[in-house]
């Protein structure tokens, strides 16, 4: 009876916990609290809390439950994260919901989506020179690019197994834009930018919307085809949505399939975060690096806005510079309430969102070339 | 600090060796130009649209005039006919 009881204990997760996984523990309950309390990305932030827990709650290997366990419930789910599969879907479910309009009434603002991808290629070259290798280093600079399912999607194709460091990296900082971003915007702007005022945009025509989203995928695939797997599902979402008969479909899209891929992807990432494959010394430096990564992102935007002023007519807010991270909307909307507190009248919303979903494609973009780049 | 520079060189040597500098200009160049690309592609399709109206006009979308509806709802004449009942019955009483 008492070896039985011995034995049994011995199979319990107390035998076998470690102070990694009471330390993953913790940081899961750290990101469900931050996602209740404080509503910090909580559609995201929840899951991959609870995943933690569950990925770090250990069990006799021979009975395959965890992720990384062949044949088990968690690893059939976590194959779609493993195999790319999971962040096209979401970017059907993100295309199907996203209105493109305010970019396509304002296309230069393109650009500022496209200058704080610098943040991508900057990351890069710190995380070759801390050591990672090129193919890693890749994987960790779409950090920078600020879109979880292109950082998982590139991660599991380039550095799978970084994918948990780096998928938790990219949604801790989105998480954390409202706090990271306005320091560095008011640093990089006068009072008398932060208050400049933009034209209203545009009414954009119902061809012009039905139009972009195929000639923004054949631009986008012909010049990168590594980036096909995410546009072309983000343009045929929003195809989807804009042709107004398939409305059933895009419905589907931008709800219920959306978020059951949410549910699964967040949870799996967080369930992958077992102590012993994420508390290593290469973890802390993809954290360091993804920080570096934002901070650059949103510099590079905000100072792209500026150099844009010098030659144009029409003055951009270079606040709005800041949302060419592809946080969708948190980047746009930090942009708004810092121009709000500047000038009350200010409503930088509808301008910010240009850049912001821009910054969407120009990560994509990013991520399909550095994956053409560092395939084996 | 000739150890601080040796480690500085050391790993200068990893970016240099994983063509760091080269990759990052190159991919900030064509993420920038497949943006700037797909910018004058948005600047024209209203110039290409103005052609493509002239023979295919895009149809216009006539919005049928709902009727109005009531602002008095049949929950609130209920409500008025009910008030109105034990009033008279109130009134009966006395």
């Amino acid at each position: 009876m008492t070896d039985m009881l011995i034995s049994f204990f011995g199979t319990t997760g107390f035998a076998q916990l470690t102070v990694g996984n009471i330390v993953m523990i913790l940081v899961g309950l750290t990101f469900i609290f931050l996602a209740i309390t404080k509503n910090y990305e909580p559609l995201l932030l929840l899951p991959i809390g609870f995943g933690a827990i569950i990925g770090n709650i250990p069990s006799i290997p021979s009975m395959g439950i965890g992720v990384y366990d062949e044949g088990s419930v968690f690893g059939y789910l976590y194959w779609g994260v493993r195999s790319g599969i999971y962040p096209p879907l979401i970017f059907l479910g993100i295309g199907a919901m996203t209105d493109f309009s305010t970019m396509l009434s304002n296309p230069k603002l393109i650009l500022l989506g496209a200058a704080a991808q610098a943040g991508i290629f900057i990351t890069l070259i710190g995380a070759l020179y801390l050591g990672f290798t090129p193919a890693e280093a890749g994987a960790i600079g779409i950090i920078g690019g600020a879109d979880g399912p292109t950082a998982i999607f590139l991660s599991s194709k380039l550095a799978p197994h970084l994918l948990g460091a780096i998928a938790i990296a990219a949604y801790s900082y989105m998480g954390l834009v409202p706090v990271i971003q306005p320091p560095i915007m008011k640093l990089l702007t006068t009072k008398k930018e932060r208050l400049i005022k933009m034209k209203p945009p545009r009414t954009v025509s119902k061809r012009e919307k039905i139009l972009f989203p195929i000639f923004g995928l054949l631009v986008c695939a012909l010049i990168v085809p590594g980036s096909l797997s995410l546009l072309g599902m983000l343009f045929f979402g929003n195809l989807l949505k804009e042709s107004f008969v398939t409305e059933r479909l895009a419905e589907t899209a931008r709800t219920a399939m959306v978020d059951i891929v949410t549910i699964i992807l967040g949870f799996t990432v967080g369930a992958s975060t077992q102590a012993q494959t994420f508390l290593t010394p290469q973890s802390l430096g993809i954290f360091a690096l993804g920080a570096t990564s934002f901070a650059v992102a949103t510099a590079a935007g905000v100072i792209f806005a500026k150099i844009m002023n010098l030659f144009s007519k029409n003055k951009v807010n270079p606040l709005i510079g800041a949302a060419g991270v592809s946080a969708v909307p948190d980047s746009a909307r930090v942009a708004q309430i810092e121009g709000l507190k500047e000038d009350p009248t200010n409503h930088l919303l509808m301008h910010a969102m240009a850049p912001n979903v821009a910054g969407v494609i120009g990560s994509a973009v990013a991520a399909g070339l550095l994956w053409s780049i560092f395939v084996k | 600090m000739q150890s601080v520079a040796i480690s500085f060189l050391t790993c200068w040597q990893r970016v240099i060796d994983g063509n760091g500098i080269p990759v990052a200009i190159m991919g900030m160049l064509i993420v920038f130009a497949s943006l700037a690309v797909i910018s004058i592609m948005i600047a024209a399709i209203p110039h290409i649209l103005v052609v493509v109206n002239k023979y295919f006009p895009e149809p216009v979308v006539v919005q049928k005039k709902t009727a109005k509806k009531d602002s008095i709802t049949d929950d609130i004449i209920a409500a008025i006919g009910t008030a109105l009942f034990h009033s008279f019955q109130a009134s009966e009483s006395k």
